[in-house]
């Protein structure tokens, strides 16, 4: 049986502009349909049948449910009204992978850096600094030029919570885990060792709870 | 008076065809139209049973012989603007055309005729059902229901597809559907591609059936995957012979309706809010719904 004689959307009963969940849904229920225990297939379809059946129905599910291979097929169709044109699975695949390597991306996503100006006495600060406390830490962002607001915005960390953290206002911060993930956030966006900021900071966050 | 003629048919006896009738004709009349239920079962007449009564002494028999007209043969019910003509054992040959019996019926004062047709197939049946204006098809979950139904629905569509009714055209049609089931399916599944390459028939009643579909009722419902029949049902019609039917309801199994049934009570009446009234309700409202066949078959593809 040569699938591509066929239609992918009639074979699913979807509806050409029907969304990707619609697709999906049509798949099961024609999965479930022409498995053979069902009765309806009764003296119309024999296993065989059922199963060549059930082929074609995962061939189309397998464009049809994936968007990239759907809107190549659907060009095809469009086209295969006046032209003839491969419609097979194989096909779809090649000029999916084609359009993949040729796929460039038309700007490069900008990342914005903080502007800062380097400060050789506050660089070497922060490598000996070992005690980092909320108020280093603050010091820190501030000589990076970097916003509460536009921290909050990186680290998706509310701005009363970055405030909290920099004051170690013990009493409106959550708890001691969440602290320490804040704390890696905030030290992985001023460009810090991580692990040893937040291994510090933790210890004068504890020291402020007794 | 143009009264809206219904046919409720089943491939094979007792799955319900006399029990969907009565009662959908109770709900009808329930939603304030006069309704007229013909029982047209020559070989086992029992909507009088489904309904609770004795039947008359006049049936539909007397009208197949000529003997009464249709009027005299109507009888009142219990219920307000429900009507029936009791059914009889007729076995001999009728000179009533199907055309004779639709433009009679057209001329009764009712808003709609519910027939309760017979399981043996007649030419006369076939081409009353196809005059009317809605086919109502009622199936059990159960393969020899099922089988019977796809039978029924051959039988269907080779005479709405031979409407000019030739007997001639008959034969050829019920020729191609028996070759179709029999070829090895190399490529196509599709009747309606089969019929045009291979004995030059044009599809344009395809369109018709679209148009009218059967509507395919489901009755005693008993599991959760019996749900699904009445869709199967209708993709194995679309992949296999290329037109549509109507998983138009599903009505669940219910102890109480053979309760009722044994006891010669109208379900309805003393069962009116189970779900298998809320089922019947909904299907008279679909059925009545305005322009209903142009709304729901919307035509894939």
């Amino acid at each position: 049986m040569e699938a591509s004689s066929y239609n992918y959307y009639e074979i699913l009963e979807a509806h050409p502009h029907s969304d990707q969940l619609e697709i999906s849904r049509a798949y099961e229920k024609m999965k479930v349909t022409y498995s053979f225990d069902n009765p309806a297939l009764y003296t119309i379809f024999n296993a065989e049948e059922a199963r060549d059946l059930i082929r074609l129905i995962e061939e189309a599910y397998s464009v049809l449910g994936n968007k990239t291979l759907r809107s190549i097929y659907d060009e095809k169709i469009a086209k295969s009204l006046t032209q003839k044109v491969d419609l097979s699975v194989s096909a779809i695949q090649q000029q999916a992978l084609t359009m993949a390597q040729e796929f460039k991306p038309s700007h490069s996503v900008h990342i914005e850096k903080p502007q800062f100006v380097a400060d050789p006495e506050m660089e070497s600060a922060m490598r000996e600094q070992q005690d980092w406390s909320g108020e280093f830490l603050r010091s820190v962002r501030e000589y990076k030029q970097v916003s509460v607001e536009k921290m909050s915005e990186i680290t998706k960390i509310g701005s009363h919570y970055i405030r909290a953290i920099e004051d170690m206002d013990v009493k409106n911060l959550p708890a001691v885990v969440f602290v320490r993930g804040y704390v890696i956030q905030i030290a992985r966006t001023l460009g810090l060792d991580d692990k040893k900021v937040a291994d510090s900071y933790m210890k004068f966050y504890r020291d402020s709870l007794k | 008076m143009n009264s809206q003629i219904w046919s409720v048919c089943s491939g094979k006896g007792g799955v319900g065809k006399s029990f969907v009738t009565a009662n959908l004709g109770l709900v009808m009349s329930k939603l304030g139209y006069s309704v007229l239920i013909i029982d047209a079962d020559t070989s086992g007449a029992n909507i009088h049973t489904c309904l609770g009564l004795t039947p008359p002494a006049k049936n539909w028999s007397h009208y197949l012989s000529g003997r009464e007209p249709l009027v005299n043969l109507i009888q009142s019910t219990s219920v307000p603007h429900l009507s029936y003509i009791a059914g009889g054992n007729y076995f001999g040959e009728t000179s009533v055309t199907a055309e004779n019996v639709i433009s009679d019926l057209r001329q009764l004062p009712f808003d709609y005729i519910i027939i309760d047709t017979s399981v043996s197939q007649s030419t006369m049946q076939l081409e009353l059902i196809r005059r009317g204006n809605e086919v109502l098809l009622v199936t059990a979950p159960e393969p020899s229901a099922i089988e019977k139904s796809y039978r029924w629905i051959e039988q269907y569509v080779a005479c709405e597809l031979a409407s000019d009714s030739t007997l001639e055209a008959r034969l050829k049609i019920d020729r191609a559907l028996e070759d179709f089931r029999n070829q090895p399916r190399g490529q196509l599944f599709n009747f309606r591609r089969y019929v045009k390459s291979e004995h030059g028939i044009t599809p344009d009643h395809f369109e018709k059936l679209l148009r009218k579909p059967v509507r395919l009722v489901v009755n005693g419902i008993r599991t959760p995957n019996d749900n699904n029949l009445g869709f199967s049902m209708k993709s194995v019609c679309q992949k296999f012979y290329d037109f549509l039917i109507d998983p138009v309801s599903n009505i669940e199994f219910d102890n109480a309706a053979w309760q009722s049934q044994r006891n010669k009570e109208v379900f309805l009446m003393t069962k009116p809010f189970s779900p298998i009234a809320g089922e019947l309700m909904n299907l008279a409202k679909k059925l009545t719904a305005r322009n209903f066949s142009e709304t729901n078959m919307k035509a894939v593809v």
